[in-house]
C-alpha cells in the first residue's frame, strides 16, 4: 500500500481539504487532517490519465475529487486497468526528447515523401477514374467562373479560328476525341491553357504572335495536358495538400496553420513544373507522329518567352513553368523517335 | 467588410481556435472565442487569513514548456497518422489539457476533463459538413447551398454546445465552469446580426463582436458566482477601426509595388508575381491590424469581465504581443510548423502573464469560499455531462 499528500475537494465549496490518500488494488481511503477517513472502492474512481507533469486529478462517484502532485504511486495503482496501459505507452513516448527526435525525422520524412511523390500519384490515379459526366460538369464550373472573371469575348475572325481548328486536327492522335476550343481575348497576354472536361482556351494574342508549326506545337502541349488530365490533377493536388497540412499541425483556420503551408505551396510549384515537363514530352512525340520539326515548338517557347518582361524572368521557385531554356535544350536533345512513350 | 481579425479575443491561449466552421464563410458567421475562460475562477488560498482590508490582485500563472510542449506535440501528429486521423480527438485533448493544467490561480491548477470519443464525434460530424460542401459542393452546387444552409442553421445548436461543453470540462478546485446560454439568442447573435453586419457594411462589427463577447461571458458561472461583462462598443469600435486601416494600407503597399516594378520594367509584370507580391503584402496587412487590434480587446473585454464581486484585470501591452507575433510567424514559416509548440507556450505564457483577478477589500473569504453551492458544484445534473458535444470551433 503506497500513500499520496493531497487536496479533497467536496465539490461544493472551492476550499482545499489536505489529505492522505492510502491506495489500495481495491480503493482509496482519504485520511483527512483531524484523522476521519472516507472511503472510496475502485470502481468510484475516475483517473485522469498521466500527462507530463500536470498534477493528478481523481474524480470520485459522488461528485467530490482529489488532486496531488505527479506521482509514481498513483501511475502504479492505474496500471492495472488496460485503457491506463494504451496511455502509458503514449506518455513513456512523449517524456523522452530523443524518441521525439525521432518521431520529428520521422513526420518530416513522411511529409516530404507524402508531398514529394505520394500526392501527386495519388492525384494522377484518382483524377483518371473520375467518370467522364463529373469532369464535364466540373469543366463547366471551370469554364463558367473563367468566364467571369476574364469575360467571354473573342475578335479573331471565321478565318482565324479555321487555322487553330486546322492545327489541332494535325496533332490529335486517330481515334482520340476533339477537345472544346474557346477563344479569348486577354488583354495583350498570349498563352493557352486546358481546363477540366476536355476544355482548352487559346488567347487572341496567341494566334497572332505564332506560325502555324508553333500553333500545333502549343496545341499538342495542351492536348498532352488534357489527356493526362492535369488540370483536375493539380486541384486534387493541392486541396489534398491543404487539407494535410491542416490535419498535421491541427489548424485548418488559423493564420498560423496558413503560415506552416507555405513552404509546402513553394513545393507545389515544383509540381506544377513537373506537370509542365510531361507535357512537353507528350507534345514532342505528337509532333513527330505528325511530322512536325521539334524546332517548331522550340520557335514557339522563344517567342512566347520574348513577351516576359525581362526582370521577372529570375526567380524559377515562384514559377509554374520550368525555365524556357531548359525547356528548349530538353526539346533539342529529346529523340522522340520511341514511339509512345507515354502511357 | 469584414475588418479586423475575427476572434480578437480569444479568451485563453488554452486552444488556438482551431477548424472553423466550414459553412461559415466570410464574415457571415464567425465562431465566437470559444474555448471560454477556462480562467474564470475564485481566490484563496488555503490557511492564509489576510487582513479583510487588505485588496488582492492575484495573477495566472502558466508553466508550460516548449521542450515537453513539443514532445506530446510531434508524438502526437505521429499517431494522429499512423491511426490515420482518428488518434487526433485524443491529440486535441492532451493537448488542452496540457494547455488548462498548466494554468493556475492561486496554487491551484484548472483541468480539463473531456473525453475524447466525444470530440470525435463532433469532428465526424464537422468532416461530414466540410466534405458535403467542398467536395460534392464542387460539382453539385445544390449540395453545396444544402450544407450551407443546414451548417448556417445548425450553427447556434453548435455554439451553445460546444461552449456548455468546454464549460462543464473545465474544473477548478473541484467545481466546473458552466455555460447557460439560450438557443434563442445565440440564434440572434449568430444568425441575424450578421446580417446587421453586412448591411452596415461592416460598420457594426465591433458591436457585433462586443454582443458575442458579452453572451459568451454573461453565461458563463463559476459555482454561483455568475460572470458579466461590461465592455462598451467605442472600445471595441477604435482598435478595430484602425486595425482595418492597417490591412487596406498593406493592401494599397502590395498594389504601389506592383505598379512600381512594372513601370521600372515597362511591361506587365507575370501574373504569378503579381499575386505573389499582392498576397504578400496583404498577408503583412492582416497579420499586422490583427495583433494591432487583439491586445487592446484583450484589455478591454478582460477588464470588462467581473466574476461575482471580483474583477479582471488585463495589462497587455500592445508592442510585445505585436513583437511576439511576428517572431511567431517568422519561426512558423522557417520551420514549416515545426515551431508551432514553441510559438503556442511562449503565447500563453505570455498572455496568462498580463491577467489578473482583483478582490475587492469588501469580499469576505468566507463568503467566497461558499461560491461552489448550488448546481455550479461536480455533481450538479448530471444530465449537462450529456448535452455537450465539441465540434472543435
Amino acid at each position: 500500500m503506497s500513500t499520496v499528500t493531497g487536496n479533497y475537494f467536496d465539490g461544493f465549496y472551492a476550499k482545499p481539504h489536505p489529505v492522505t490518500a492510502h491506495l489500495r488494488p481495491d480503493g482509496w481511503t482519504l485520511e483527512f487532517a483531524d484523522g476521519s477517513t472516507k472511503e472510496f472502492p475502485r470502481a468510484a474512481i475516475r483517473l485522469d490519465d498521466r500527462l507530463a507533469h500536470l498534477p493528478r486529478l481523481a474524480r470520485f462517484r459522488d461528485g467530490t475529487s482529489f488532486e496531488s502532485a505527479p506521482d509514481e504511486a498513483i501511475d502504479l495503482w492505474q496500471a492495472a486497468r488496460p485503457a491506463a496501459r494504451i496511455n502509458a505507452v503514449v506518455h513513456f513516448l512523449e517524456s523522452y526528447d530523443r524518441i521525439a527526435a525521432v518521431a520529428t525525422v520521422v513526420v518530416v520524412l513522411f511529409a516530404v515523401l507524402v508531398f514529394q511523390f505520394g500526392l501527386p500519384r495519388l492525384a494522377a490515379s484518382v483524377a483518371r477514374s473520375i467518370p467522364d459526366d463529373l469532369d464535364r460538369s466540373l469543366g463547366e464550373v471551370s469554364l463558367s467562373s473563367l468566364n467571369r472573371m476574364l469575360g467571354a469575348t473573342s475578335s479573331l475572325d471565321f478565318d482565324q479560328r479555321g487555322r487553330v481548328d486546322a492545327q489541332l486536327a494535325r496533332v490529335l492522335r486517330p481515334g482520340e476525341s476533339t477537345p472544346s476550343l474557346h477563344f479569348r481575348q486577354i488583354g495583350a497576354i498570349a498563352n493557352a491553357f486546358a481546363l477540366p472536361g476536355d476544355h482548352l482556351i487559346v488567347t487572341d494574342a496567341l494566334v497572332g504572335l505564332l506560325e502555324d508549326d508553333e500553333l500545333a506545337a502549343v496545341l499538342a502541349h495542351e492536348l498532352t495536358h488534357l489527356e493526362h488530365r492535369h488540370a483536375e490533377q493539380s486541384i486534387l493536388h493541392s486541396s489534398s495538400t491543404l487539407l494535410l497540412v491542416a490535419a498535421l499541425t491541427g489548424d485548418l483556420s488559423t493564420l498560423t496553420g496558413f503560415a506552416a503551408s507555405l513552404p509546402i505551396v513553394l513545393l507545389q510549384k515544383g509540381y506544377s513544373r513537373d506537370l509542365e515537363r510531361a507535357a512537353d514530352a507528350g507534345a514532342a512525340h505528337r509532333l513527330h507522329d505528325a511530322g512536325i520539326p521539334a524546332e517548331a515548338f522550340v520557335r514557339a517557347l522563344e517567342k512566347l518567352d520574348a513577351q516576359v518582361p525581362e526582370g521577372a524572368r529570375l526567380y524559377s521557385y515562384l514559377n509554374t513553368h520550368p525555365d524556357t531554356a531548359e525547356r528548349i535544350q530538353t526539346m533539342n536533345t529529346a529523340p522522340a523517335s520511341e514511339s509512345e512513350a507515354e502511357p | 467588410m469584414e475588418p479586423v481579425s475575427p476572434s480578437d479575443d480569444v479568451p485563453l491561449p488554452a486552444e488556438p481556435l482551431s477548424g472553423r466552421l466550414p459553412s461559415a464563410e466570410a464574415s457571415a458567421v464567425e465562431p465566437p472565442a470559444i474555448p471560454p475562460l477556462p480562467d474564470l475562477a475564485e481566490a484563496i488560498p488555503p490557511p492564509l487569513p489576510d487582513p479583510p482590508s487588505m485588496p488582492r490582485v492575484v495573477g495566472f500563472e502558466f508553466h508550460g514548456q516548449a521542450r515537453e510542449y513539443f514532445r506530446i506535440f510531434i508524438v502526437n501528429v505521429l499517431l494522429t497518422l499512423a491511426t490515420l486521423g482518428v488518434f487526433s480527438a485524443w491529440a486535441k485533448v492532451r493537448k488542452r489539457r496540457y494547455l488548462r493544467g498548466n494554468t493556475t490561480l492561486l496554487g491551484h491548477a484548472f483541468h480539463y476533463t473531456a473525453e475524447p470519443w466525444r470530440l470525435l464525434v463532433g469532428n465526424v460530424f464537422m468532416v461530414l459538413l466540410f466534405l458535403g460542401y467542398s467536395f460534392f459542393g464542387a460539382v453539385y452546387p445544390v449540395v453545396r447551398f444544402g450544407t450551407l444552409a443546414v451548417g448556417a442553421l445548425l450553427l447556434p445548436w453548435i455554439v451553445v454546445r460546444s461552449l456548455s461543453f468546454n464549460a462543464f470540462h473545465t474544473l477548478h478546485r473541484g467545481l466546473r465552469l458552466r455555460f447557460r446560454g439560450t438557443l434563442g439568442e445565440a440564434t440572434l447573435i449568430y444568425l441575424m446580426l450578421p446580417i446587421l453586419v453586412v448591411l452596415s457594411l461592416g460598420f457594426y462589427y465591433p458591436a457585433w463582436q462586443r454582443q458575442l463577447r458579452a453572451y459568451t461571458v454573461r453565461n458563463h458561472r463559476f459555482g454561483l458566482a455568475q460572470a458579466s461583462f461590461h465592455g462598451k462598443t467605442g472600445a471595441y469600435f477604435r482598435p478595430m477601426f484602425f486595425g482595418f486601416l492597417i490591412v487596406i494600407v498593406g493592401a494599397m503597399l502590395g498594389g504601389a509595388i506592383v505598379g512600381f516594378w512594372t513601370a521600372t520594367i515597362g511591361a506587365p509584370l507575370p501574373p504569378t508575381f503579381m499575386i505573389a507580391i499582392t498576397l504578400t503584402c496583404y498577408g503583412c496587412g492582416f497579420f499586422t491590424g490583427r495583433h494591432f487590434t487583439y491586445p487592446r480587446i484583450f484589455n478591454h473585454a478582460w477588464s470588462s469581465t467581473r466574476l461575482g464581486e471580483m474583477t479582471f484585470v488585463a495589462t497587455m501591452s500592445p508592442g510585445a504581443w505585436m513583437k511576439l507575433q511576428w517572431v511567431n510567424l517568422l519561426a512558423i514559416i522557417g520551420t514549416a510548423g515545426l515551431a508551432l509548440p514553441w510559438a503556442t507556450m511562449r503565447t500563453a505564457k505570455y498572455q496568462l502573464s498580463c491577467l489578473a483577478l482583483q478582490i475587492p477589500k469588501t469580499t469576505d473569504l468566507d463568503k467566497i469560499e461558499r461560491m461552489g453551492i448550488g448546481d455550479g458544484s461536480a455533481i450538479g445534473d448530471s444530465a449537462a455531462e450529456f448535452v455537450g458535444l465539441d465540434f472543435g470551433l
